[in-house]
């Protein structure tokens, strides 16, 4: 196919350095331009909301004090823990499985692989409202398929305490198979050479496990922490659907996005945007120590590796 | 008969080669077909069991649902009920067809929320599209004044969660009258960074020398991205569509925050949640929304398997 012929551009004949093409604003500015009105301007405007106090009239600026307010508030604490307990129990239960998962998709002797992996996938599509239903479908004290089974009456969503238990495991039976193809991912970049020099030395199944195919894994590892915890941290329609939108057990499952919401529709405006603002700066906090404590990791690893050389 | 197998090895070798003709240094592995042999009949056999018993647990909430969702009013958690009660009364409820309103009041058809989060999905897909192709295009390959800040400044937000922006959002969004209306959920949805991230990635793989050939043809940037890198970068572009399009169809929060006074505009997971909450809910309606709401999913699953992964997987593998 050839163009219209026209001079080339100075800026881009070879050997030049490129300086501006001035199409590239044309690409460029309608995302940017939607981003920075409602991406940036509105988070600018939410620090600027959790700061302040509505007088009736308009938002009175008050201070960091309105957000210890917020740290003051039992609800919103009692929040925080249960985020953090689901984001830790989902984690805990998370990895090894999706790890496992994968390794039997990976596995050569396991027959009709792919169809294998979509099964896996599948609880991954489902939205938030849904899986609500489908929690209540399993954990119901009476109707749910675990108690029926069982022949007991757990009563999973109506005691507090039992409450993020079951939020976990259907948690994990939603994301285990997006984590599973993380791994599937990252397993391609065990080398295969490796694992048969190992297996010709004798190395036992555990062992080619534990020193070929997790150091391999390790980037993978990291990613899959981050997504898990910064998705847990999110966590909203579970248990404002397994709730009902509040309650006594709701104390025992309700996740702070679902405080930040049940904030927001009573008008507690600033107690809304402040405690978006903390759910923020716990993901950054998190995902950052995460990131140094992988990093500091394999920094021993390498000193290792240089010293037996 | 054959020497008993000493090696230690889970694997049973094939006999040794003879070593007199091939002039090879190094220990050389020959397989019969090729490849290495799959191992003991009894490891497969187990390997099997136990990755398709946990394809059968992982499948069980489905076929409850499901099946649950097929039972009349009033039977829904039946476990030993027959075969022969299964119907479709609640599907035929929740399409508005023979509708009896003994929920006072009813729920309304899911047509309409139907339509709506089709629409939603649909436009979220095409819309991030148009913004995210040539914002990641210009990023990856575009030198242009600022660009390292832009980037980074695209960057910042990727950790942050809509959540965040929900009170502003919804002040500003408000503000301009697109409040209860479809383009002000889809709107705030485009803007994510994901995509020009994603998109990006893409086009830094992509081979340069046909976009050198076309420049030097004295084609345009705008033709170079349309004849060129678009058709290069299709597979992204349509991941990018597919990722875009589920997060619309199942995004609950913003919609059911702007959507507050018209219940016409209601999307399907807004509906679904209205049916909740009330003194007494008609389970089996709701589970059979629930089947209605991931079936189209389940197709476009189906048809795009490929680009779903490849979507949702972004910075997963190791470069």
């Amino acid at each position: 196919m050839t163009f219209a012929p026209s001079p080339l551009p100075p800026v881009l004949s070879p050997g030049r350095p490129p300086r501006t093409v001035p199409a590239a604003y044309g690409f460029v500015l309608p995302f940017l331009f939607l981003y920075a009105l409602l991406m940036l301007w509105p988070l600018f405007d939410s620090f600027r909301i959790s700061l302040s106090q509505w007088n009736g009239d308009r938002f009175e600026w008050v201070g960091p004090g309105a957000l210890l307010d917020l740290l003051r508030d039992g609800t919103f604490l009692r929040a925080l823990l249960n985020t953090a307990l689901f984001a830790l129990g989902s984690l805990l239960l998370q990895l090894p499985l999706a790890l496992g998962l994968a390794l039997l998709a990976h596995h050569r002797q396991v027959r009709a692989r792919t169809w294998l992996r979509a099964i896996f996938f599948l609880p991954v599509l489902i939205n938030g409202i849904t899986l609500g239903f489908v929690a209540t479908a399993m954990f119901d004290s009476r109707h749910g398929l675990l108690n029926q089974l069982a022949g007991l009456q757990i009563p999973w969503t109506t005691d507090r305490n039992l409450i993020l238990p079951a939020m976990v495991l259907i948690g994990c039976w939603k994301w285990s198979g997006l984590h599973m193809l993380f791994f599937l991912a990252g397993l391609q970049s065990v080398r295969r050479e490796e694992l048969e020099a190992a297996e010709l030395d004798g190395a036992s199944a555990w062992q080619r496990f534990r020193h070929i195919v997790l150091p391999a894994l390790r980037p993978t590892i990291v990613f899959v922490v981050t997504m898990s915890l910064i998705g847990s941290f999110q966590l909203f329609e579970l248990p404002f659907v397994l709730t009902s939108a509040g309650g006594g057990v709701a104390d025992g499952a309700r996740t702070v996005v679902q405080y930040l919401y049940e904030q927001a529709s009573r008008g507690n405006r600033a107690a809304a945007a402040g405690a978006g603002w903390l759910l923020t700066l716990t993901i950054v906090a998190v995902t950052t120590l995460q990131w140094r404590y992988w990093r500091s990791r394999s920094g021993t690893a390498q000193d290792e590796e240089n010293s037996t050389a | 008969m054959s020497e008993p197998n000493l090696s230690p090895l889970p694997v049973s070798l094939p006999p040794p080669q003879p070593a007199a003709a091939a002039p090879v240094s190094g220990p050389v592995r020959r397989y019969r077909f090729g490849r290495p042999p799959r191992g003991p009949a009894w490891s497969a056999l187990g390997w099997n069991l136990l990755a398709w018993s946990l394809a059968l647990a992982m499948l069980t909430p489905f076929v409850w649902v499901l099946v649950a969702s097929l039972r009349p009013d009033g039977r829904t958690w039946a476990l030993n009920d027959t075969w022969d009660t299964l119907g479709f009364d609640q599907y035929r409820k929740l399409l508005g067809w023979g509708w009896s309103g003994s929920m006072g009041g009813g729920p309304g058809s899911i047509y309409r929320p139907l339509m709506n989060s089709l629409l939603v999905a649909g436009s979220l897909a095409l819309t991030s599209i148009a913004l995210c192709a040539g914002a990641g295009y210009a990023f990856a390959c575009l030198p242009f004044r600022g660009k390292r800040w832009l980037w980074a400044l695209t960057l910042a937000t990727l950790a942050v969660p809509l959540q965040v922006l929900l009170v502003p959002l919804f002040r500003l969004v408000s503000g301009v009258g697109l409040n209860d209306s479809l383009w002000g959920v889809v709107l705030p949805l485009t803007v994510s960074a994901f995509g020009v991230f994603f998109i990006r990635q893409a086009a830094l793989r992509m081979p340069r020398e046909l976009i050198e050939a076309a420049r030097l043809d004295g084609a345009d940037e705008w033709q170079i991205f349309c004849h060129v890198v678009f058709p290069l970068l299709r597979p992204a572009v349509a991941a990018l569509a597919i990722v875009s399009f589920l997060q619309g169809w199942n995004e609950f929060l913003w919609s059911r925050t702007i959507i507050n006074r018209s219940h016409g505009e209601f999307t399907v997971p807004v509906y679904m949640a209205a049916q909740t909450g009330g003194v007494q809910t008609d389970d089996g309606l709701l589970l059979a929304a629930a089947v209605v709401s991931y079936i189209p999913v389940l197709l476009l699953f189906w048809a795009f398997q490929r680009e779903f992964i490849s979507g949702l997987t972004a910075g997963a593998a190791k470069e």
